[in-house]
């Protein structure tokens, strides 16, 4: 090698060299999935909410890590009124928006009208507008189901007139900074609902003079079920938090501190939320100290590659259990026909019945099939939670009191003999679970049963099959599955958010699987409407306890939360009702 | 071949000549080697886990001592080159990632030499020309009559055709308003090529030269589609052997009709042969081959799709190893379609195919026999560079996760996996990634090889 | 040569109409759930299947989606991308500028490397060099684009700790959307190495620089290891005719020979090749921007595929379709420029 060609070679290796670490007053977050949309009223996962629970702020919040302590945010105190019909909320006085507005009451009945009035399908805008308007969907939607495809414009306009009415009156200002919620019924969980962080106050001056909905009845039809994406708020924010948005252009998210916040200032002064695909990537960037948190997607991952490194700390506890439930279903009524996963659709030992699950012997002898130590095990490494009941742990109202369906063969195979009046045992069956391809835990337990099941009785068959999102999604909403495996995350920190959802005939899980139980019903809709938690709880113990003995599905462990940083942040804490884990204001660096 | 003998030097055909030259070339030879050991052990695979030589590639460890399982390092007992994420033998997913691999080269590699070939052959033999072999001369007045008789019975099958799928509609496409108006568009569309693309000339003056044998044929091709796939699809979804024959008789009539139809409009439009199949390679070249492919895929693999559905019904777990030699097929023949064209185009001028003529040997006799053997050299060193760039392509797509779905392994999308433990456990990147640059390193030696064996301008 | 362009150009709608009907028509298989897909996140969302279905009008019959795409297309709206967030011309506006600083990088590079060593390999043929450079053609030809990369990632950034992964380092990306935001930075272009020292910010072109310097090794040495080969027969192709036997029974000095008459004849293929190259150049940047995490045309497009994006896979598809078939109209011309034997109609 001549000189100069040594000397360009060094040349090239110094410069590729030292990248230095993050400053201090800076916290990179290096992420998996991308921000769906920055608009706070369209706003329905994790990614989203996460940006806008640290820039855009809520009446009251969650205290650090808890889901039932509650600090004042935009308001400094509330009443409730009218039996619990009304909601009077004492709005801070001297807060900016990050335009430099200030912010009044004006702004937040814009807000939350705005949710109201847009509401399209795939936001979180249909259980505000249960509570405070009666309807979950928007005035279009609601239009269609109830005046059907093409009704007397007259109707039609009544119907739109009295909408509007009832949004119009359920917010309303009483001053410059009182904020008057009117609900339809007394609602328990009405409180709650406004700690979700896309129910946040935005700058309406800023929104209307960029083109949003002028909030007035002029132009509220425009926006009824408008996709808010394709507005200017899905990629702008002026709210009143302690960060605002630098930049988004659908990948990465920079933040940095507002000067004019009203509260405490935060130590972290620049935020980057980095989109990396690959954890490889992540965890190597952990390691140089190029992110200061990554995203990690499994205790495998954990234990195998981060435990030990120099400069990372892994934080956990045994009773981080995130705010999920998720169970395996046993679909009492799939479709019936051009069904592909009931086999035959008989009992003849090629397929199962389209009923085969309204026998309550069949859903026990597969409840004790599955078992639930193997999931944390195997899946979690040992970190597990057991779930009772298809409620988070943190939530009121989870009893840890009723039993589990452990794993029993004897007891699967005694029940399996009583169903069907012992034609079941001697003829067997068919069926297919699937799972999406990438979805380890649905793939693990599918495989659970399948291989505890078929060593009943070599007469049982269980096909596992994996399929992309778009058909697994495609066939439960076909109802086609006999046996699947989903969950629920927490909208907002109420018990009814899981059990209405689980065990109510009409919530989404229990009416996709045909679960109908008029004693639950009435538990379910008691719970709703009284407001004392006690009372509450006991309510949902012996929901609970009935879910049990029914056994329409089986919740399935969760996985206990763990969080991958350097180990030079300091104020971390866990509460499993924020998408960030922590807000960031709350954090700093040694 | 009688051609070429008589080029050689006396007592050897060409053959034997073209394997002493191959023999000269070193790294060829080990690379020949080197794909027969492939081959092998990936015919040999099932047979290695039967007689308990390696695990089975999908046997994943449970239960409580399974962390001890996962990411083993090569060299751990009973896994040679260690496990995978899932605990997975790593070696033995090699071999059955290889037939998996092996087998989408060689297939996508025969077929679209096959179809290339043939596409080829039938454009330069043609170009120029009317396209119907030469059978003696008809009067003016007949051909007329021929024509017009023909123009009718095939506008009258088509129509036949349209109505047959209106009816039978929700076969293909979910709305029968959809197949009609893909049909009618496809229509327009000939219509217009026709129009820009044709010599000068009105559109209707061409119309009314037709033959008689090409229209049936056009209205023949609809007939046996639409019998096809009413007799095969029940059977195909239907699975086992019936259906998998099916498949593959579905298959062959659908490309049979394919070629009907092009004859079919072609001859009784009058298009010169060599302009449309041009026009179309153009055409193929100019759109993007990764988009498209991508979105085949993605829509190929979902099992309700119809082609999905019948790879489905017919090969289960790996239908997506036939639905990506489809798709690469469908790219694939573009460069021996140009490669045969461009050799046929100058054979058919050449000196020896006067001479058959003048011998009295009919026309296609002449093309089978004379012209496309003739063709032959360059034709297998292209096919044996396709081999290496199908298996390329192959891995590509698995890796983006759009080819081969898991749990069928293939090199391609072992690494898919491999690359989130790159830094922690490089040995699952390093041996499929291996094994691809070997097999394809060892494809193109070979081809090399066979240029240099079978150029008879190369020295001996 | 002018009506030839313009006729090509014509010919531009024709190939664009027909990828989008085939794109929307393959689209049509699947059943409208599926095609929700892209609009799912999460469990909650599915809750809401049917509303999203009716709301995005996916169950419309395949005419009427495509004439309502076809309709916005033509008045210049390409839809709004999943995907992105954002909508699909927004995108190519953001994204155009990453790959292409990506492709222009790895493009030239390409082209003179593997002339010169082509060049050289057929000057020396059969000598050491020559073998070196028909082994390492062949190494680099074989080996995916894939595996190079990760092996690159893995040996190079993560062993070695040199250069990056993305576009930026996090400050930089940080300082660079606070001076944005700020309007004390314009991106102009939005190429990093071209905006840097535009606004006198060379040290993000530095980074940039380094950021580029793994996607765009991958890239070149995949590429570059076929074009050796084209221009390495190619150059031998022309140093067997008589034109250069002439030249040299002239007395000509041999560099003369090789550089003044034999190279520019052998550069004619390549040109061809550089087109071909410019669209392998697209399907390359699919692969490196998915390993190397830059946010590029390619990066978007393989997410759209999964996620069944269908106006984001449509734009990306036509997109491609633009740039390849002008580059080919592009070579055309430039294949008559260089050789005057070649004429247009």
């Amino acid at each position: 090698m001549k000189r100069w060609q040594a000397a360009i070679l060094a040349a090239a290796l110094a410069t590729g060299l030292a990248l230095a670490a993050v400053p201090k007053d800076t916290f990179v977050h290096m992420v998996f999935g991308k921000v769906d949309t920055l608009d706070p009223a369209q706003a329905y996962d994790t990614a989203s909410n996460y940006i806008i629970e640290n820039i855009y702020e809520t009446l009251y919040g969650y205290k650090k890590d808890s889901v039932t302590a509650y600090e004042p945010r935009l308001a400094t105190s509330y009443e409730i009124k009218d039996g619990g019909k009304t909601y009077v909320f004492h709005l801070r006085k001297g807060v900016k928006f990050h335009s430099g507005n200030p912010m009044t009451c004006a702004d937040a009945e814009y807000s939350f009208e705005r949710v109201l009035v847009t509401n399209p399908g795939d936001s979180w805008g249909w259980f505000l507008a249960e509570s405070l308007i009666g309807y979950d969907v928007n005035a279009k939607a609601a239009a269609a189901d109830e005046l059907g495809k093409n009704p007397d414009p007259k109707k039609l306009k009544a119907f739109y007139d009295a909408y509007w009415k009832k949004i119009d009156q359920s917010v309303e200002c009483d001053g410059l900074y009182t904020l008057v919620f009117h609900l339809v019924k007394p609602d328990p969980t009405f409180f709650a609902k406004l700690l979700y962080a896309g129910a946040a106050v935005v700058d309406s001056k800023w929104a209307i003079a960029h083109g949003e909905w002028s909030g007035t009845k002029k132009d509220w039809l425009d926006w009824a079920g408008k996709d808010l994406r394709q507005g200017y708020l899905h990629n702008h924010m002026s709210g009143t938090g302690p960060y605002k948005l630098v930049k988004w252009d659908g990948n990465d998210v920079v933040a940095e501190a507002f000067d004019g916040y009203w509260g405490k200032k935060p130590a972290i002064k620049k935020v980057l939320v980095q989109v990396v695909n690959e954890q490889a990537t992540r965890i190597e960037a952990l390691k140089r100290g190029d992110a200061d948190r990554i995203t990690v997607n499994s205790w495998a991952t954990v234990e195998s590659q981060i435990k030990g490194l120099p400069g990372v700390k892994v934080w956990t506890d045994p009773k981080w259990a995130p705010a999920v439930a998720s169970a395996i279903f046993f679909n009492e009524k799939p479709a019936a026909k051009d069904n592909p996963y009931l086999g035959s659709g008989k009992l003849d030992g090629k397929g199962v019945p389209p009923d085969f699950f309204q026998d309550p012997n069949v859903r026990k002898a597969f409840a004790y099939s599955f078992d639930q130590n193997a999931i944390v095990e195997d899946l979690y490494l040992g970190h597990g939670v057991k779930l009772t009941m298809a409620l988070p742990p943190s939530f009121l109202g989870y009893d840890p009191n009723i039993p589990i369906y452990n794993y029993d063969p004897d007891k699967a195979e005694m029940y399996f003999k009583k169903a069907f009046g012992g034609e079941l045992w001697k003829k067997g069956f068919e069926l297919t679970i699937l799972y999406n391809e990438g979805n380890t835990v649905r793939k693990t337990i599918a495989e659970i049963l399948k291989a505890n099941i078929e060593d009943l009785n070599p007469r049982f068959k269980i096909d596992v099959k994996g399929v992309q999102w778009p058909d697994f999604i495609g066939a439960v909403s076909r109802r086609q599955l006999p046996v699947f495996v989903l969950g629920w995350g927490a909208d907002y920190a109420d018990p009814d958010n899981f059990i209405y959802v689980y065990y109510h005939s009409r919530g989404y899980y229990a009416n996709k699987i045909g679960f109908k139980d008029a004693q639950i019903d009435r538990w379910v809709e008691e719970a709703r409407s009284i407001v004392n938690p006690k009372k509450r709880a006991e309510l949902y113990h012996k929901i609970g306890r009935r879910g049990y003995e029914l056994a329409p599905f089986v919740p399935y462990p969760l996985q206990q939360v763990f969080m991958v940083t350097r180990d030079n942040l300091e104020g971390v804490y866990y509460n499993p009702m924020l998408s960030g884990a922590f807000l960031w204001k709350d954090i700093r660096k040694k | 071949m009688a051609t070429l003998a008589k080029k050689a030097p006396k007592g050897q055909s060409t053959w034997a000549l073209a394997w002493r030259r191959f023999k000269k070339h070193r790294m060829a030879q080990a690379s020949l080697v080197i794909i027969l050991i492939l081959v092998a052990l990936a015919i040999l695979a099932p047979l290695m886990v039967a007689w308990g030589w390696v695990a089975d590639p999908d046997a994943q460890p449970s239960g409580a001592n399974l962390k001890s399982f996962y990411f083993l390092p090569p060299g751990a007992p009973g896994h040679p080159l260690g496990t995978d994420e899932l605990g997975r033998d790593v070696l033995s997913r090699l071999l059955f990632g290889g037939r998996i691999s092996l087998l989408v080269g060689f297939s996508v590699a025969i077929l679209s030499v096959i179809i290339g070939t043939a596409v080829g052959a039938l454009a330069g033999f043609f170009s120029g020309r009317p396209f119907n072999f030469y059978t003696g001369p008809l009067s003016p007045e007949l051909r007329r009559q021929i024509g017009e008789t023909g123009a009718l019975a095939s506008g009258l099958a088509l129509a036949a055709g349209l109505l047959a799928d209106l009816l039978l509609g929700g076969l293909l496409v979910s709305a029968p308003a959809g197949t009609f108006l893909l049909a009618l568009l496809g229509v327009l569309l000939a219509l217009l090529f026709v129009q820009l693309l044709g010599p000068k000339g009105a559109l209707a003056s061409r119309l009314a030269w037709t033959s008689l044998s090409w229209g049936l044929l056009a209205g023949l091709a609809w007939l046996v589609w639409d019998i096809a796939r009413t007799l095969a699809l029940p059977a195909i979804a239907e699975g086992g052997l019936n259906g998998t024959l099916s498949a593959i008789g579905l298959a062959v009539a659908v490309l049979a009709d394919l070629a009907l139809v092009l004859w079919g409009v072609v001859g009784r439009l009058r298009l010169d042969l060599d302009i449309v199949i041009s026009r179309l390679i153009d055409f193929m070249l100019s759109i993007p081959t990764l988009p498209l492919l991508l979105v085949l895929s993605a829509f190929l693999n979902d099992s309700r799709s119809p082609l999905g559905k019948v790879a489905h019904a017919a090969f289960g777990d790996a239908a997506s190893v036939f639905i990506i030699i489809a798709i690469l097929v469908i790219f694939g023949w573009i460069t021996s379609a140009r490669l045969v064209r461009g050799q046929v185009l100058s054979l058919r001028e050449q000196e020896f195919t006067m001479a058959a003529y003048a011998l009295g040997a009919s026309e296609p006799r002449i093309m089978f026999r004379h012209l496309v053997p003739n063709a032959l050299a360059p034709i297998i060193v292209d096919a044996t560079l396709a081999v290496g760039t199908a298996i390329l392509v192959e891995a590509a797509l698995s890796f983006l996760g759009f080819g081969i779905q898991p749990p069928v392994p293939t090199w391609g999308n072992m690494l898919t996996g491999a690359q989130d433990f790159i830094f922690y456990a490089p040995h699952l990147a390093i041996f499929p990634g291996l094994l691809i640059l070997i097999t394809v390193l060892a494809f193109n030696y070979v081809g090399d090889g066979l240029r240099d064996a079978l150029d008879p301008r190369s020295r001996l | 040569m002018f009506e030839f362009t313009v006729r090509r150009l014509l010919q531009l709608p024709l190939v664009l109409f027909v990828v989008s009907l085939v794109i929307v028509g393959l689209m049509q298989f699947l059943p409208p759930s599926a095609r929700a897909a892209a609009f799912v996140q999460s469990e909650q969302q599915l809750a809401h299947l049917d509303e999203i279905i009716q709301q995005y009008h996916l169950d419309a019959p395949f005419p009427v989606q495509y004439w309502t795409w076809l309709k916005n297309a033509l008045h210049g709206n390409l839809g709004f991308s999943r995907v992105e967030k954002a909508p699909v011309w927004d995108a190519f506006k953001k994204r155009l500028p990453v790959s292409a600083e990506l492709a222009l990088y790895a493009f030239f590079p390409t082209l003179l490397v593997s002339i010169w060593l082509g060049v050289l390999a057929a000057i020396h043929r059969d000598r050491l060099l020559d073998q070196t450079v028909r082994v390492l053609s062949v190494i680099f030809w074989s080996i995916p684009t894939f595996v190079l990369g990760i092996a690159l990632v893995a040996v190079v950034y993560g062993y070695l700790k040199l250069f990056g992964i993305g576009r930026l380092p996090p400050n930089l990306i940080i300082d660079l959307a606070n001076q944005i935001a700020q309007h004390r930075y314009h991106p102009y272009t939005g190429l990093l190495t071209v905006d840097g020292p535009l606004n006198g910010r060379w040290d993000v072109a530095w980074a940039a620089l380094k950021h580029l310097v793994l996607p765009v090794t991958t890239l070149v040495l995949v590429q570059g290891a076929q074009l050796v080969r084209v221009m390495r027969s190619s150059m031998l192709d022309e140093l067997g005719k008589d034109y250069v036997r002439t030249a040299r029974a002239k007395g000509l000095p041999e560099k003369v020979v090789y550089y003044k008459h034999a190279r520019r004849n052998a550069l004619i293929p390549i040109i061809t090749l550089a087109g071909v190259m410019f669209a392998f150049l697209l399907n390359g940047v699919v692969i490196t921007e998915t390993i190397f995490n830059i946010p590029g045309l390619g990066q978007w497009a393989a997410n759209a595929a999964i996620q069944l994006d269908q106006p984001a896979i449509l734009g990306f598809a036509l997109l491609t379709a633009f740039i390849v078939t002008t580059a080919n109209i592009v070579v055309d011309l430039l294949y008559a420029l260089v050789d005057p034997r070649i004429r247009y109609e």
